[in-house]
Protein backbone atom coordinates (compact mmCIF):
# COMPACT_ATOMS: atom_id res chain seq x y z
CA UNK A 1 0.00 0.00 0.00
CA UNK A 2 1.14 3.74 -0.41
CA UNK A 3 0.02 6.29 2.44
CA UNK A 4 0.80 9.84 2.81
CA UNK A 5 2.34 10.21 6.55
CA UNK A 6 1.09 11.94 9.54
CA UNK A 7 2.26 15.17 10.08
CA UNK A 8 3.67 14.53 13.00
CA UNK A 9 5.46 11.22 11.98
CA UNK A 10 6.62 13.46 9.25
CA UNK A 11 8.36 15.79 11.37
CA UNK A 12 9.77 13.08 13.40
CA UNK A 13 11.50 11.67 10.18
CA UNK A 14 12.87 14.85 8.88
CA UNK A 15 14.96 14.99 12.19
CA UNK A 16 16.17 11.56 11.40
CA UNK A 17 19.03 10.47 8.56
CA UNK A 18 18.14 9.60 4.95
CA UNK A 19 19.12 5.54 4.11
CA UNK A 20 19.47 7.18 0.39
CA UNK A 21 19.30 10.29 -1.41
CA UNK A 22 15.77 11.05 -0.93
CA UNK A 23 14.65 7.91 1.13
CA UNK A 24 14.59 6.00 4.47
CA UNK A 25 13.85 2.69 4.91
CA UNK A 26 12.06 2.75 8.51
CA UNK A 27 10.84 -0.12 11.05
CA UNK A 28 7.47 1.08 13.16
CA UNK A 29 4.21 0.07 14.38
CA UNK A 30 0.86 1.25 13.26
CA UNK A 31 -0.63 3.29 15.79
CA UNK A 32 -2.93 1.04 17.59
CA UNK A 33 -1.47 -1.68 16.38
CA UNK A 34 1.05 -4.44 17.52
CA UNK A 35 4.20 -5.54 14.98
CA UNK A 36 6.77 -3.81 13.55
CA UNK A 37 6.38 -3.11 9.31
CA UNK A 38 9.15 -2.19 7.05
CA UNK A 39 8.63 1.30 4.71
CA UNK A 40 10.43 3.08 2.52
CA UNK A 41 9.34 6.70 2.80
CA UNK A 42 10.02 9.26 0.26
CA UNK A 43 10.61 12.89 1.49
CA UNK A 44 9.76 11.68 4.86
CA UNK A 45 6.19 11.87 3.26
CA UNK A 46 4.94 9.10 0.86
CA UNK A 47 5.09 5.61 2.47
CA UNK A 48 5.26 2.50 0.72
CA UNK A 49 4.89 -0.95 2.54
CA UNK A 50 8.07 -3.00 1.93
CA UNK A 51 6.89 -5.86 1.14
CA UNK A 52 6.03 -8.24 -2.27
CA UNK A 53 3.95 -5.44 -4.42
CA UNK A 54 6.64 -2.84 -3.64
CA UNK A 55 7.65 -2.81 -7.38
CA UNK A 56 4.55 -2.55 -8.06
CA UNK A 57 3.73 0.38 -6.14
CA UNK A 58 7.02 1.97 -7.15
CA UNK A 59 5.98 1.89 -10.47
CA UNK A 60 2.83 3.55 -9.96
CA UNK A 61 4.16 6.21 -8.41
CA UNK A 62 6.82 7.18 -11.38
CA UNK A 63 3.84 6.56 -13.71
CA UNK A 64 1.55 8.64 -12.04
CA UNK A 65 3.82 11.39 -10.24
CA UNK A 66 4.94 11.99 -6.68
CA UNK A 67 2.29 14.51 -5.75
CA UNK A 68 -0.74 13.20 -7.32
CA UNK A 69 0.14 9.87 -5.54
CA UNK A 70 0.37 12.23 -2.46
CA UNK A 71 -2.40 13.91 -2.60
CA UNK A 72 -4.39 10.64 -2.78
CA UNK A 73 -3.18 8.50 -0.23
CA UNK A 74 -4.59 7.70 3.12
CA UNK A 75 -3.25 8.55 5.96
CA UNK A 76 -0.77 6.57 7.94
CA UNK A 77 -0.34 6.82 11.50
CA UNK A 78 2.64 5.20 13.56
CA UNK A 79 3.70 4.90 17.28
CA UNK A 80 6.49 7.89 17.20
CA UNK A 81 7.97 5.68 19.68
CA UNK A 82 8.32 2.66 17.53
CA UNK A 83 9.93 4.46 14.49
CA UNK A 84 13.89 3.31 13.50
CA UNK A 85 15.65 4.40 10.19
CA UNK A 86 17.71 1.87 9.48
CA UNK A 87 21.09 2.43 7.74
CA UNK A 88 22.44 1.48 4.47
CA UNK A 89 24.77 -1.21 6.39
CA UNK A 90 21.57 -2.78 7.60
CA UNK A 91 20.03 -3.15 4.43
CA UNK A 92 23.00 -4.36 3.02
CA UNK A 93 22.62 -6.78 5.74
CA UNK A 94 19.09 -7.67 5.57
CA UNK A 95 19.52 -8.45 1.96
CA UNK A 96 22.18 -10.58 1.87
CA UNK A 97 20.14 -12.47 4.66
CA UNK A 98 17.09 -11.83 2.26
CA UNK A 99 19.53 -13.40 -0.47
CA UNK A 100 18.91 -16.68 0.56
CA UNK A 101 15.72 -17.09 1.28
CA UNK A 102 13.85 -15.22 -2.25
CA UNK A 103 16.82 -15.34 -4.62
CA UNK A 104 17.69 -18.41 -4.43
CA UNK A 105 15.12 -19.93 -6.58
CA UNK A 106 15.60 -16.93 -8.90
CA UNK A 107 18.92 -18.34 -9.38
CA UNK A 108 20.38 -14.93 -8.33
CA UNK A 109 24.44 -14.43 -7.85
CA UNK A 110 26.43 -12.88 -5.12
CA UNK A 111 29.59 -11.63 -4.97
CA UNK A 112 31.35 -7.84 -5.45
CA UNK A 113 32.84 -8.04 -9.01
CA UNK A 114 30.94 -6.01 -12.34
CA UNK A 115 32.43 -7.60 -15.22
CA UNK A 116 34.89 -4.44 -15.54
CA UNK A 117 36.15 -5.40 -12.54
CA UNK A 118 37.70 -9.24 -13.79
CA UNK A 119 40.19 -10.10 -16.43
CA UNK A 120 39.75 -10.56 -19.82
CA UNK A 121 39.11 -13.90 -20.98
CA UNK A 122 38.49 -15.57 -24.75
CA UNK A 123 35.33 -16.37 -25.53
CA UNK A 124 35.44 -20.02 -26.13
CA UNK A 125 33.69 -20.20 -29.64
CA UNK A 126 30.58 -22.29 -28.60
CA UNK A 127 28.86 -20.40 -25.38
CA UNK A 128 25.73 -18.12 -26.63
CA UNK A 129 25.37 -14.82 -24.75
CA UNK A 130 22.38 -12.90 -25.05
CA UNK A 131 21.34 -8.94 -24.63
CA UNK A 132 18.09 -7.93 -24.10
CA UNK A 133 16.29 -4.90 -24.69
CA UNK A 134 13.00 -2.49 -25.05
CA UNK A 135 13.67 -1.95 -28.28
CA UNK A 136 14.00 -3.88 -31.36
CA UNK A 137 16.47 -1.85 -32.97
CA UNK A 138 19.27 -2.22 -30.34
CA UNK A 139 21.68 0.38 -30.87
CA UNK A 140 24.71 -2.19 -29.82
CA UNK A 141 23.83 -4.52 -32.39
CA UNK A 142 25.54 -3.74 -36.13
CA UNK A 143 22.96 -5.31 -37.95
CA UNK A 144 25.19 -5.14 -41.36
CA UNK A 145 27.73 -6.76 -40.18
CA UNK A 146 26.21 -9.14 -37.65
CA UNK A 147 28.26 -8.35 -34.46
CA UNK A 148 28.34 -6.92 -30.95
CA UNK A 149 29.43 -3.11 -31.28
CA UNK A 150 32.25 -2.10 -29.17
CA UNK A 151 31.90 -1.07 -25.60
CA UNK A 152 28.21 -3.26 -25.52
CA UNK A 153 27.07 -5.37 -22.40
CA UNK A 154 25.49 -8.66 -22.67
CA UNK A 155 24.70 -11.94 -19.96
CA UNK A 156 25.27 -15.44 -21.02
CA UNK A 157 22.55 -17.28 -22.26
CA UNK A 158 22.47 -19.38 -19.47
CA UNK A 159 21.90 -16.76 -16.99
CA UNK A 160 19.12 -15.49 -19.54
CA UNK A 161 17.54 -18.48 -19.16
CA UNK A 162 17.42 -18.87 -15.81
CA UNK A 163 15.91 -15.22 -15.57
CA UNK A 164 13.12 -16.26 -17.82
CA UNK A 165 12.71 -19.75 -16.70
CA UNK A 166 12.75 -18.61 -12.96
CA UNK A 167 10.13 -15.64 -14.23
CA UNK A 168 12.58 -13.62 -12.60
CA UNK A 169 12.55 -9.51 -13.16
CA UNK A 170 15.04 -8.58 -15.76
CA UNK A 171 15.23 -5.15 -14.88
CA UNK A 172 16.15 -6.06 -11.49
CA UNK A 173 18.46 -8.72 -12.29
CA UNK A 174 20.67 -7.00 -14.43
CA UNK A 175 19.77 -3.49 -12.72
CA UNK A 176 18.72 -1.48 -15.20
CA UNK A 177 17.71 2.32 -14.76
CA UNK A 178 14.56 1.88 -16.88
CA UNK A 179 11.52 0.57 -15.79
CA UNK A 180 10.10 -0.61 -19.59
CA UNK A 181 9.18 -3.58 -20.23
CA UNK A 182 11.84 -5.49 -21.72
CA UNK A 183 10.89 -7.09 -25.36
CA UNK A 184 13.73 -8.40 -27.13
CA UNK A 185 16.93 -10.93 -26.80
CA UNK A 186 19.58 -10.29 -29.07
CA UNK A 187 21.96 -13.75 -29.36
CA UNK A 188 25.25 -13.57 -29.76
CA UNK A 189 28.16 -16.28 -30.33
CA UNK A 190 31.52 -14.75 -30.47
CA UNK A 191 34.70 -16.61 -32.15
CA UNK A 192 37.32 -17.64 -29.72
CA UNK A 193 39.58 -14.73 -30.97
CA UNK A 194 37.01 -12.35 -29.51
CA UNK A 195 37.47 -11.50 -25.84
CA UNK A 196 35.18 -10.44 -22.99
CA UNK A 197 34.85 -9.87 -19.57
CA UNK A 198 32.35 -11.34 -17.17
CA UNK A 199 31.33 -10.65 -13.64
CA UNK A 200 27.95 -9.80 -11.34
CA UNK A 201 25.96 -7.44 -11.87
CA UNK A 202 26.59 -4.91 -8.95
CA UNK A 203 23.36 -3.48 -7.29
CA UNK A 204 22.57 -0.01 -8.92
CA UNK A 205 18.90 2.00 -9.33
CA UNK A 206 17.21 0.65 -6.24
CA UNK A 207 17.79 -2.96 -8.21
CA UNK A 208 19.58 -5.79 -6.72
CA UNK A 209 21.13 -6.63 -10.05
CA UNK A 210 22.78 -10.49 -9.22
CA UNK A 211 22.58 -11.54 -13.17
CA UNK A 212 25.70 -12.73 -14.97
CA UNK A 213 27.09 -9.49 -17.02
CA UNK A 214 29.95 -9.78 -19.75
CA UNK A 215 31.27 -6.70 -21.19
CA UNK A 216 33.10 -6.45 -25.02
CA UNK A 217 35.42 -3.93 -24.71
CA UNK A 218 36.16 -4.25 -28.49
CA UNK A 219 32.48 -5.99 -29.53
CA UNK A 220 32.87 -9.27 -31.33
CA UNK A 221 33.60 -10.83 -34.71
CA UNK A 222 31.46 -10.28 -38.07
CA UNK A 223 28.40 -13.10 -38.16
CA UNK A 224 28.53 -13.56 -34.38
CA UNK A 225 25.07 -12.46 -33.94
CA UNK A 226 22.76 -15.12 -35.35
CA UNK A 227 19.29 -14.36 -34.05
CA UNK A 228 16.52 -11.57 -32.33
CA UNK A 229 13.69 -13.17 -30.17
CA UNK A 230 10.91 -11.83 -28.72
CA UNK A 231 11.79 -11.80 -24.73
CA UNK A 232 11.16 -14.98 -23.25
CA UNK A 233 10.50 -16.92 -26.18
CA UNK B 1 8.06 11.37 -12.97
CA UNK B 2 10.70 11.74 -15.89
CA UNK B 3 10.25 11.40 -20.00
CA UNK B 4 12.38 10.81 -22.80
CA UNK B 5 13.65 13.13 -25.30
CA UNK B 6 14.63 11.46 -28.66
CA UNK B 7 18.24 12.98 -29.64
CA UNK B 8 19.26 13.27 -32.77
CA UNK B 9 20.44 11.10 -35.80
CA UNK B 10 24.38 13.08 -35.10
CA UNK B 11 24.05 12.54 -31.66
CA UNK B 12 22.90 8.61 -31.64
CA UNK B 13 25.36 8.17 -34.41
CA UNK B 14 27.95 9.97 -31.41
CA UNK B 15 26.67 7.43 -28.43
CA UNK B 16 26.46 4.38 -30.96
CA UNK B 17 30.38 4.58 -31.08
CA UNK B 18 31.10 5.37 -27.10
CA UNK B 19 30.81 2.10 -24.65
CA UNK B 20 27.73 1.36 -22.32
CA UNK B 21 27.52 1.78 -18.74
CA UNK B 22 25.11 -0.98 -18.61
CA UNK B 23 23.28 -3.33 -20.56
CA UNK B 24 21.06 -0.81 -23.03
CA UNK B 25 21.91 2.62 -21.03
CA UNK B 26 24.72 5.14 -21.06
CA UNK B 27 25.36 7.54 -18.18
CA UNK B 28 26.29 11.51 -20.03
CA UNK B 29 27.15 14.46 -19.21
CA UNK B 30 25.54 17.35 -21.22
CA UNK B 31 26.34 21.24 -22.10
CA UNK B 32 23.93 23.05 -23.79
CA UNK B 33 24.74 26.06 -26.20
CA UNK B 34 23.54 28.33 -23.68
CA UNK B 35 26.37 26.97 -21.27
CA UNK B 36 23.82 24.74 -18.94
CA UNK B 37 25.41 21.90 -18.29
CA UNK B 38 23.35 18.42 -17.45
CA UNK B 39 25.63 15.92 -15.24
CA UNK B 40 24.85 12.13 -14.78
CA UNK B 41 21.74 12.08 -17.45
CA UNK B 42 20.79 8.43 -18.66
CA UNK B 43 20.28 7.87 -21.95
CA UNK B 44 18.89 4.65 -23.55
CA UNK B 45 19.63 2.47 -26.39
CA UNK B 46 21.47 5.70 -27.54
CA UNK B 47 18.41 7.26 -28.65
CA UNK B 48 16.60 8.41 -25.83
CA UNK B 49 18.05 11.22 -23.08
CA UNK B 50 15.50 10.60 -19.75
CA UNK B 51 15.10 13.95 -18.30
CA UNK B 52 12.25 15.54 -15.65
CA UNK B 53 9.11 16.04 -16.54
CA UNK B 54 9.27 19.69 -16.11
CA UNK B 55 12.80 19.62 -18.28
CA UNK B 56 12.59 21.10 -21.81
CA UNK B 57 15.73 19.93 -23.26
CA UNK B 58 15.73 20.56 -26.96
CA UNK B 59 18.20 18.52 -28.84
CA UNK B 60 19.25 20.89 -31.32
CA UNK B 61 20.76 22.69 -28.41
CA UNK B 62 23.32 20.24 -27.22
CA UNK B 63 26.64 21.48 -27.82
CA UNK B 64 28.79 18.65 -26.49
CA UNK B 65 27.79 15.11 -24.86
CA UNK B 66 30.17 13.05 -23.19
CA UNK B 67 30.81 9.86 -21.28
CA UNK B 68 30.17 10.19 -17.44
CA UNK B 69 33.40 8.67 -16.71
CA UNK B 70 35.26 10.69 -14.95
CA UNK B 71 38.48 8.05 -14.67
CA UNK B 72 39.44 7.99 -18.18
CA UNK B 73 37.57 10.87 -19.66
CA UNK B 74 36.35 8.90 -22.31
CA UNK B 75 34.40 9.94 -24.77
CA UNK B 76 34.21 13.74 -24.51
CA UNK B 77 33.40 14.47 -27.97
CA UNK B 78 31.35 17.56 -29.66
CA UNK B 79 28.69 16.40 -31.62
CA UNK B 80 29.19 16.18 -35.17
CA UNK B 81 33.19 15.16 -34.49
CA UNK B 82 32.67 12.01 -36.16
Amino acid sequence: MIYKLFISDSNTLQHKPETGMGYQIVEATRFGQTGVKRYIVYNSELVVNLDADFKTYKRQIFSEGFSKVLNRSNELILETNSIRVLNKAEIIQSKALGFSETKANKKRHSGDKGAKDNSQENANGTEVFVRISAYEDDKRIDFGDKKLKPGSYTTTEKDYNECVWTNDDPIDRYALPNDETIKWAFYIKPRTSDILQRGIVQPAFEHEGGGIEAYFENGTSTNTYFQKKSYGK
Amino acid sequence: MTKKVKLLDTQIKLLESLPEQGMGFQIVDIELKNGQKLANRIVFNSTYLQVNEEEFIDPLQIELIKLHDEKNGNGAKKVGDN
